[in-house]
């Protein structure tokens, strides 16, 4: 293997460690916060996909048009839910899970019908290659890797700085307590929720000229982000880093190396392992320190 | 006293008097829909194939309702026990694993997701995990099944699956009868009442009540001296093994077998299926696979690409505004009358 295979395997491995780190931690807010686990939130990255698609190729704005619209419409879609259905069921966590499974499967559907089965692909907008000096690179997964970069140097940002971080970060520490200080509970729920959704539409936006666009092409990025959160503490735009780099990375240059599927399998069935094995490594490690 | 009238008991349960013999109503009315299902092959031959699949999958049903309605263990991956005991089945039959009885496969069939169940369950139940984190980690399961099953081509010939796959012969030492298909149905219904009644002698047992205490408050229970961990586990176990057993008798009904009976749509489907029912009753779990199938058939054609569809939407309805399944309306029915009567007797003692 030479060295300009491994900086483009490599490059490819950070550029999908990104993703899946925005998409995760929008995963991880909504948890975090109310206890939800959002199943629909593959839908998400569909319904960002589509709308980048769409304004491409049926309305004919172009790229960017629906690049920019798409974590609106994903947000809006997150808010949608919060209010219609998540909302009544606070109290029963396990019935949201059930709930926001029946509402990916609905999207899934509803794009089946309403558009159809068959996978698009978006035109890139930026073409040609880079030269890095070790490899030519492509220019577009370059600057996925750079607003990827910069995104979550923003969420971080508004995480430390703005008002509405500051409320976000006091419900998820603690929201009886910030509901006693007179911040509104609900209403930060529901832009939690469609924040998290926003960044996991603007995921599904940012990866569609490098994957086949298709009805359920959100799924896998819903197991791969779950794993993601149970792997780290997956609150803030650093906690997601290491669970990201654990699976994408994993699965990234396992795919170089055999079969892609075989090397998504292979490694979503070695995180299952990691996570039924860790807590006795734990304890065996914390029995070591004892005794040593 | 006439010879059948309906009358209401001290503790509220409406009894049915057949000839001077007290029945409750909810035996009477279960009696009559087995009855209906006994007359099936004879009165509607053609449901009989689409409902033999229906009593099989009520077999799974009434496992995950084990897990899920009395235990409180949410599961999203029942069908990987499903397919694994049908890939058990299809791999035996197929390449002749075992000598012997047929049923000695469906055996095997059993056993082996039993055996795999208990073990995962077991390791992610005694490190403590979030029930909630539980319910999605089966959902992993579901999809990497589904994924293996798929690439290992060698071993589980990859998405055209196993064909081929033998009728089953019940019997043993050289006298057996191969089923056709109304046999085979009264097959199926045989095995659906006798793992209803399992599950019901399992549930009416002290097992039974301690599963429904950790359902309901699971600290208390622990600290009653309850292992929480292991009456879990067995739960789990015992689901995954009426799941294989469904899906050992689904192989050799249908003939062949492929991935996605791994994967998410029919551990969804089988979540729709106790919800519908109304999960934490058995009956329920006995209703729901019979309806939907039904209903799938005879709308499917109607609303052929909106079928899933309809059923996520059903999902998401049920959750929201009927969590406890169609049997909760008969209690609810029988509140409404209840309070109506009582509102009349109080009128007429005033």
């Amino acid at each position: 293997m030479d060295w300009a295979t491994i900086a483009s395997v490599g490059l490819n491995a950070v550029s999908s460690i990104l993703i899946l780190a925005i998409v995760a931690l929008g995963m991880g807010i909504i948890l975090g916060m109310m206890g939800v686990i959002n199943l629909a939130h593959g839908s998400m990255l569909a319904i960002g996909a589509y709308t980048v698609w769409f304004f491409q190729a049926e309305v004919g704005l172009g790229y960017w048009a629906g690049f920019v619209l798409a974590p609106v419409v994903a947000g809006l879609f997150g808010v949608a839910l919060e209010v219609l259905i998540i909302r009544h069921l606070y109290d029963r966590l396990i019935d949201t899970l059930l709930a926001t499974w029946g509402v990916s499967i609905a999207v899934t559907e509803l794009i089946k019908l309403l558009i159809d089965d068959s996978a698009k692909s978006v035109t890139n907008p930026i073409p040609g290659n880079v030269d890095l000096g070790v490899t030519t690179y492509p220019s577009y997964r370059l600057f996925v890797i750079g607003f990827s970069i910069l995104l979550l140097v923003a969420v971080y940002g508004a995480f430390e700085y703005t008002n509405f971080g500051i409320r976000l970060r006091a419900v998820l520490q603690d929201d009886e307590s910030a509901s006693l200080l007179g911040i509104n509970r609900g209403r930060t729920y529901r832009m939690a929720f469609g924040f998290g959704s926003a960044l996991a539409g603007l995921a599904g936006a940012t990866i569609t000229p490098f994957v086949a666009v298709e009805p359920a092409f959100g799924t896998n990025y819903l197991i791969q982000s779950f794993l993601t959160i149970i792997l780290g503490t997956a609150t803030t735009p650093v906690g997601v880093l290491p669970g990201a780099a654990f699976i994408a990375g994993l699965s990234n240059v396992g795919s170089f190396v055999i079969q892609p599927v075989v090397a998504q399998t292979a490694t979503l069935a070695l995180v299952m392992a990691v996570i039924i094995a860790r807590p006795p490594i734990k304890r065996a490690i914390t029995r070591w320190r004892e005794t040593a | 006293m006439s010879p059948a009238s309906v009358e209401r008991r001290n503790d509220g349960t409406l009894t049915v008097s057949l000839l001077g013999q007290g029945v409750s109503l909810p035996v009477v009315l279960k009696l009559a829909g087995l009855a209906a299902l006994l007359a099936v092959p004879t009165m509607m031959g053609q449901y009989t194939y689409v409902l033999t699949t229906a009593l099989i999958y009520v077999v799974f049903a009434i496992g995950m309702d084990f897990v899920w309605g009395y235990a409180g263990v949410m599961t999203f991956g029942q069908g990987v026990f499903f397919g694994l005991g049908a890939y058990v089945a299809g791999k035996a039959f197929t390449e002749n694993w075992l000598p012997g009885p047929d049923l000695l496969v469906i055996a095997l069939a059993t056993l082996v997701p039993t055996v795999v169940g208990l073990a995962l369950a077991g390791a992610l139940f005694y490190q403590r995990m979030d029930p909630l984190h539980f319910a999605v980690l089966t959902l992993v399961l579901a999809a990497v099944a589904e994924q293996a099953a798929t690439s290992m081509t060698s071993i589980t010939g990859g998405s055209n699956g196993i064909v081929g796959i033998q009728d089953l012969t019940v019997g043993a030492g050289g006298v057996g009868v191969e089923l056709g298909s109304t046999q085979y149905y009264y097959f199926a219904l045989a095995v659906a009442v006798l793992a209803y009644l399992a599950a019901w002698l399992m549930l009416n047992s002290r097992f039974g009540t301690a599963l429904v205490s950790i359902r309901e408050n699971e600290r208390k229970s622990r600290s009653l001296g309850y292992n929480v961990e292991l009456y879990k586990t067995l739960a789990f176990g015992i689901a995954c093994g009426f799941a294989g057993l469904a899906g050992g008798l689904y192989a050799t009904h249908v003939g062949f077998i492929s991935p996605v009976i791994l994967g998410f749509a029919l551990s969804t489907e089988v979540v729709i299926w106790v919800l519908i029912g109304g999960k934490g009753t058995l009956t329920g779990a006995f209703i729901g696979p019979v309806l939907i199938v039904l209903l799938e058939r005879q709308l499917s054609d109607a609303l052929l690409f909106s079928w899933r569809l309809a059923l996520a939407a059903v999902l998401i309805g049920m959750v929201l505004v009927l969590p406890d399944g169609i049997v909760s309306l008969y209690g609810r029915i029988g509140d409404a009358v209840q309070s109506r009567l009582g509102d009349e007797a109080g009128a007429a003692e005033s």
